[in-house]
């Protein structure tokens, strides 16, 4: 069976989100005061959804599917959990970044919203993997 | 794959529910639950990121680096040890939060925080005792 090598997408994109994240750190400690504030769950949420939960991701589809050679029980599974995960930490962080400015019209609920879609992404990776594993190699 | 590695893949995606459903439901809550945040931090950063780096590096020192482990009692004893740990810290910190939060609420002391504060110590400690029999077990599995 040929070795899926979809986990190099979930790793080059937690790399791309490594210089995303801290790039914001910087922003933060060069403009200080009321854009730290604005940004810490922007900056807090990107190193970790973006880079150490999708790094994680990918090298666990790599290990579950290379290493132990488990029948992947959804391709489309992994692209429905790919394109999630980014859309809700994407929409969550912009939500969160444009309701901490003084008198912003961007409601507070769109946070919840596409926490709820990276929440989904999360669970849809789970049952992928349970799923595999449980079908057997 | 091994039995006692089948345990760390397994708590370590239960954590990853859990911590992002615990973080949907402060931001649907949202001032109200603030009270969770250092649980829902713990929960996603020791139960769902360091169980799966600890499943992670063992499947590829047994199965990439060719090393043998040097004992699988320690690695199950981890296992134990660091998920009692959390799941009492993780509970001990929020009750202990939102109890504080409350009693500030109410302008009034907060009694038994020694005991609560103690219990979050004891279940941290539990968890970094865990993370040196991970250590110990990695060092001399590389060294073996």
């Amino acid at each position: 069976m040929e070795q899926p090598d979809f986990y190099l997408r979930f790793v080059y994109t937690a790399v791309g989100f490594l210089v995303a994240g801290p790039a914001f750190g910087m922003l933060m400690a060069l403009k200080r005061r009321e854009w730290v504030l604005r940004l810490v769950p922007t900056h807090t949420h990107f190193n970790l959804l973006g880079w150490v939960n999708l790094s994680l991701c990918g090298l666990a589809y790599f290990a579950v599917f290379n290493i132990y050679g488990y029948r992947l029980y959804s391709p489309l599974l992994v692209n429905v959990h790919y394109w999630l995960a980014i859309l809700g930490m994407v929409g969550m962080a912009a939500f969160w970044f444009g309701s901490r400015w003084p008198k912003s019209p961007i409601p507070v609920w769109g946070i919840w919203v596409f926490g709820a879609v990276q929440a989904f992404s999360s669970f849809i990776f789970v049952f992928n993997i349970v799923k595999s594993v449980s079908g057997g190699s | 794959m091994e039995p006692f590695l089948k345990p760390y893949l397994c708590a370590s995606m239960i954590y990853l529910l859990a911590g992002s459903f615990l973080g949907m439901l402060m931001a649907f809550r949202r001032g109200r639950l603030m009270s969770a945040t250092p649980a829902h931090a713990h929960i996603n950063l020791v139960g769902w990121v360091s169980n799966m780096v600890f499943f992670l590096a063992y499947a590829f020192l047994l199965k990439s680096s060719g090393a043998r482990l040097y004992s699988e009692t320690l690695a199950v004893i981890q296992f134990w040890a660091g998920n009692l740990g959390l799941i009492g810290m993780a509970g001990s910190m929020y009750i202990y939060r939102s109890w504080k939060n409350r009693m500030a609420l109410a302008k009034q002391p907060t009694p038994g925080s020694a005991f609560q504060q103690m219990s979050v110590w004891m279940c941290g400690a539990l968890v970094m005792f865990s993370f040196f029999l991970f250590f110990l077990n990695m060092v001399k599995s590389l060294n073996g």
